[in-house]
C-alpha cells in the first residue's frame, strides 16, 4: 500500500470538499465497522466520490501502555464501503484523515452560513472603533 | 657485506629519503582520509541519536501545524494573515528538523522551507476559483513570481503531509534498526 498516494488521494478529497465539490451527509444507520474495544464518537459522515461511496468516522480506542494501563486515543477511520455499509477496504489513517474530518464537520455543520446569517445584521457602529 | 654496503651504506642517502619521503606521504593521505571517514561516522551516529530522541516532537508539532493550516482554508480569505503566520512558524519548525536528518533524507523538507521562504514574501491574494482554462493553469506559473495564491497555501500543506509521512517511515524503519 502506498502511503504517499493515499496522503495525496485524501488531500485532494479535502480540498474537494472545502471548494463544495464533495459533499458529505451524515449517516444515521447501523454502526460502522467498529472492532474490539473500538467506541464511535459523533456522528458518521457518508460521501460519494466517482461512483464509489466513502464513510468517515472518529473513534476511541485503548493505547496500552503496560499489560493493565491504557488510555483512550482518538482515531479516524476513512473507508469505501458497499451500498450495504459493509467495509470494503480501509484507507490509512493518518493526519490527512483527520484534516478531512475536520472539514466535514465544518461544511456538515455549516458554520459559513450561521456565520453569514447571525452576523448579517451587524451594524458598523458596533464592528468598527469609533475613532 | 660488500652488498649490504653496495645496497645499503653505499646507496646514496638522498634515494633513501625520497622513498621514505613517499611512503610518509602516502600514509599521511590514508591518515587524513581514514579521520574523515571516522568523522562522517561520528556525526551518523550523532544524527541519528538525535533524531530518536526529538523526531517524535517533531512530527507532533508538523501535525499541530498541518491541521491549522487546514483549519485555516475552510475561510482562505479571513485567515491569510493567519496563514502567513502559521507557514512561518511552520518553516521554523522544518529548518530546526532538516538539522537531525541527512542530507539525501532532508530533499523533500528542503524544497518545502525554500517554498515557504518565497511565497511569505508575496502579497497573499483572494480567493479565487479555479478554472479548467489552459491559459489560467499556465499563468498561474506568471502570477506566482509577484504573489502567493489559495493553490499556493494547498501546495505547502500536500508537501507537509509528504514530510511527515516521510519522517514517519524513517521513524519506523529507526526502530527495525
Amino acid at each position: 500500500m502506498d502511503s504517499v498516494k493515499t496522503t495525496k488521494a485524501i488531500a485532494k478529497i479535502n480540498r474537494e470538499t472545502k471548494d463544495g465539490k464533495i459533499i458529505w451527509e451524515i449517516d444515521r444507520r447501523a454502526s460502522p465497522s467498529l472492532r474490539g474495544d473500538e467506541v464511535l464518537l459523533d456522528n458518521v459522515y457518508v460521501g460519494k466520490i466517482t461512483d464509489r461511496m466513502f464513510r468517515l468516522y472518529r473513534y476511541q480506542t485503548k493505547y496500552f501502555v503496560d499489560e493493565d494501563i491504557f488510555h483512550w486515543v482518538d482515531r479516524y477511520r476513512l473507508e469505501i464501503i458497499d451500498v450495504r455499509g459493509n467495509s470494503l477496504w480501509e484507507l490509512f489513517d493518518n493526519q490527512a484523515v483527520a484534516d478531512l474530518y475536520n472539514t466535514v464537520q465544518f461544511k456538515t455543520a455549516d458554520v459559513e452560513g450561521f456565520y453569514k446569517d447571525f452576523l448579517a445584521d451587524e451594524d458598523d457602529e458596533h464592528s468598527v472603533l469609533p475613532f | 657485506m660488500s652488498i649490504t654496503n653496495d645496497k645499503f651504506l653505499g646507496w646514496q642517502l638522498d634515494t633513501w629519503a625520497n622513498i621514505l619521503e613517499v611512503i610518509g606521504f602516502l600514509m599521511s593521505i590514508a591518515g587524513i582520509l581514514i579521520s574523515l571517514f571516522i568523522k562522517s561516522e561520528i556525526s551518523r551516529l550523532k544524527t541519528s541519536y538525535i533524531f530518536e530522541k526529538r523526531i517524535t516532537a517533531h512530527i507532533k508539532k508538523l501535525e499541530s501545524h498541518a491541521g491549522q493550516l487546514n483549519s485555516f482554508l475552510n475561510d482562505y480569505d479571513a485567515n491569510r494573515s493567519a496563514i502567513k503566520t502559521e507557514i512561518s512558524v511552520c518553516e521554523t519548525e522544518l529548518t530546526d528538523l532538516l538539522s537531525k536528518v541527512g542530507y539525501l533524507q532532508g530533499r523533500k523538507t528542503r524544497r518545502l522551507i525554500r517554498f515557504i521562504k518565497r511565497r511569505k514574501k508575496r502579497p497573499f491574494i483572494a480567493y479565487s476559483p479555479g478554472s479548467s482554462s489552459a491559459l489560467i493553469y499556465f499563468s498561474k506559473h506568471v502570477t506566482r513570481i509577484y504573489e502567493t495564491s489559495y493553490n499556493d497555501i494547498w501546495v505547502i500543506y500536500n508537501s507537509l503531509l509528504e514530510v511527515i509521512t516521510q519522517m514517519k517511515n524513517f521513524k519506523l524503519n529507526q526502530a527495525k534498526g
